[in-house]
């Protein structure tokens, strides 16, 4: 873990609630690594499940190779009522990158394996639907 | 004919592992067992990880009949921050195995 995940974390937040499509389906409920205990449902949450260094030939990090779960939860037993929210955050960031507003760099952001989890807690059922994406990124 | 000036082979694995079938089979166990260990050191609670042999190499896996929520822990859930201790092992040693098959490229 190193500040680099700031970045990603930012530039995923910025990307993803600035679009229209995505706010009308969650509002502002978009989460890094944690919902709140009362949020609402369904809502869009990243967590980092692997960050690696990538080293040229000196002491020297030139950049972060992490890689990121980016997902819809719902409070339902259907996948299919949180497809339209993965499509949507998979046309906005699948093969994209940019700079963050701090100048910081998003090299490339690309989907490398789709992702479920079916969750079945106190007589409720949620289900999660996303991907995993591998995200480079370089402080500014 | 030559009708590129950049070619990228995938294509080698077989002849690498027909010829170094051994040393193919060392570098994916140690590779398996290294990614277990660092697993299991880093595996919340008593969710066990190991390796093992199947048919067509080695796989690690975390969790059993009894402590299936390997998955929740490592992926998070709707009421617990995921605490990823898998792919972080396999990332970390990943680099290594594509290194050492590269080595074998080389002296084919």
């Amino acid at each position: 873990m190193s500040e680099e995940t700031f970045y990603a974390d930012q530039w995923l937040y910025s990307t993803l609630a600035a679009d229209a499509t995505l706010t009308a389906a969650v509002s502002t409920r978009f989460y890094a690594d944690e919902a709140p205990d009362k949020a609402a449902f369904p809502f869009v949450q990243w967590n980092l499940l692997s960050s690696v260094d990538v080293r040229g030939q000196g002491p020297n990090s030139i950049m972060l190779n992490c890689l990121y779960l980016v997902k819809a939860v719902g409070k339902t037993r259907s996948y299919g009522d949180l497809l339209p929210i993965t499509k949507r955050v998979r046309e906005l960031i699948d093969g994209k990158g940019g700079d963050t507003l701090a100048g910081d760099h998003i090299f490339s952001c690309s989907r490398e394996e789709g992702f479920r989890l079916p969750e079945y807690l106190n007589g409720v059922s949620y289900r999660h639907l996303g991907a995993v994406y591998r995200i480079f990124v370089q402080e500014g | 004919m030559t009708d590129t000036s950049l070619v990228i082979r995938l294509d080698r694995f077989n002849e690498i592992k027909r010829k170094f079938p051994e040393e193919i089979d060392r570098i994916l166990k140690e590779g398996s067992e290294e990614i277990s260990s660092r697993a299991d050191s880093q595996a919340p609670g008593k969710v066990p990880v190991k390796a093992r042999k199947t048919k067509g190499g080695y796989e690690v896996a975390a969790g059993s009949s009894k402590y299936f929520f390997g998955g929740f822990v490592e992926f998070g859930t709707v009421f617990q921050v995921a605490r990823p201790f898998m792919t972080p092992a396999a990332e970390s040693v990943f680099p290594r195995l594509i290194r050492q098959m590269h080595r074998l490229e080389r002296v084919l």
